[in-house]
């Protein structure tokens, strides 16, 4: 991410759901819990590229149907 | 070899630039020319029947929402103006080029014009040519791999290999083999067939945007190469299975942040319909 801290992102909806795309983020240390956060309310965090990639993977997923599904690797 | 010697040297050993037909030259001089008339338009794409019926398809078509039924060049013309029939006209013409591959060039060139469109009307720029106009750039940015798939094949053959084997885009692995990119040889024959600027610049640098000479060139070749990009990763591969990327030079130059880029896909969704319904008139 743009601060430097490592995320995954999870693609569990459409984009239509604001938390069908979210990123999650490593704990601070051991002791906390991981961070699972919205990515439409953080996109600043990303860069453009990336915002391309994850939301055009969303619809291909969880579309209506307009970009085809992806293909198994 | 420099890389100017090395296209030079495809070009006047290898390889005898598809020519454009004569009536897209005599429609593209007609409109270009300041004493135009429409009538004079009309009657030059009714010399050439072919393309005369598959431009009458396009104007009835939806994506042009004409309301009423066109049945004549010389309706259309009026109704539509001499820009948008000059458009019509190239896009007939590439239909009838363009039928390389397995039917996926075609695909990703056309989604690339509903993409150049999108993006905009996404992101209005300033002193850029319209929507419509950007259609074109979209559907002729990759015209290059038609020389290469047309007079190198093997070599090109060898490109994609490499891409594949090391995961490069494209226009790099063609590079390595051919000293040589799609887009520079797409913008020699740009310029060859008299394509007004700044078209052929940005063609040949779409996948190099920061070495076009002006600012809204720059911007124009950034928006071929977002372009490409996003129809790569929508399913619309000009290659199937070979990776694309976006220079972080064209995402600054084209000047969007993360924050417009729901809005850009939506566009660009809501337009994608348009892809079916021309590819099924270029049948």
């Amino acid at each position: 991410m743009q601060s430097g801290d490592h995320a995954k992102v999870v693609l569990v909806g459409p984009r239509s759901n604001p938390r069908g795309a979210v990123l999650v983020t490593a704990p601070a240390d051991s002791s906390d819990k991981a961070a699972t956060i919205p990515l439409l309310d953080h996109l600043d965090q990303l860069s453009p590229d990336q915002v391309l990639e994850i939301l055009i993977t969303q619809e291909r997923a969880f579309g209506s149907g307009l970009l085809a599904p992806m293909e198994e690797p | 070899m420099s890389k100017v010697d090395q296209i030079d040297h495809l070009l006047e050993e290898v390889v005898t630039l598809p020519s454009l037909p004569d009536t897209v030259i005599r429609v593209t001089e007609l409109v270009n020319s300041p004493d135009c008339s429409l009538a004079e338009v009309g009657k030059a794409i009714s010399a050439d029947p072919g393309l005369a019926l598959k431009t009458l398809r396009l104007v009835n078509s939806a994506y042009y929402g004409v309301r009423q039924e066109v049945t004549s060049i010389e309706h259309a013309v009026v109704l539509l103006g001499e820009k948008v029939i000059k458009n019509l006209v190239f896009t007939a013409m590439v239909f009838d080029k363009f039928k390389v591959g397995a039917g996926h060039f075609l695909r990703h060139c056309v989604a690339s014009g509903i993409a150049m469109r999108s993006l905009a009307q996404a992101v209005p720029l300033e002193n850029q040519p319209e929507p419509d106009e950007l259609f074109i750039y979209g559907l002729l940015h990759d015209v290059g791999r038609i020389v290469f798939h047309e007079f190198l094949a093997d070599e090109y053959a060898q490109a994609l290999g490499v891409a594949h084997e090391k995961r490069l885009p494209l226009y790099q692995a063609e590079r390595e083999v051919l000293q040589t990119d799609h887009a520079e040889m797409g913008g020699r024959l740009a310029k060859n067939w008299k394509l007004p600027e700044p078209m052929p610049e940005a063609i040949a640098h779409h996948h190099d945007a920061a070495a076009c000479d002006t600012l809204a060139t720059v911007e124009l070749a950034a928006m071929l190469s977002i372009a490409d990009h996003m129809c790569a990763l929508s399913g619309f591969p000009s290659e199937p299975g070979v990776c694309t990327d976006v220079t972080p030079e064209a995402w600054q130059a084209f000047g969007v942040d993360s924050a417009q880029i729901p809005a850009i896909l939506d566009r660009f969704l809501d337009n994608l319909p348009a892809v079916d319904e021309l590819l099924r008139l270029a049948e």
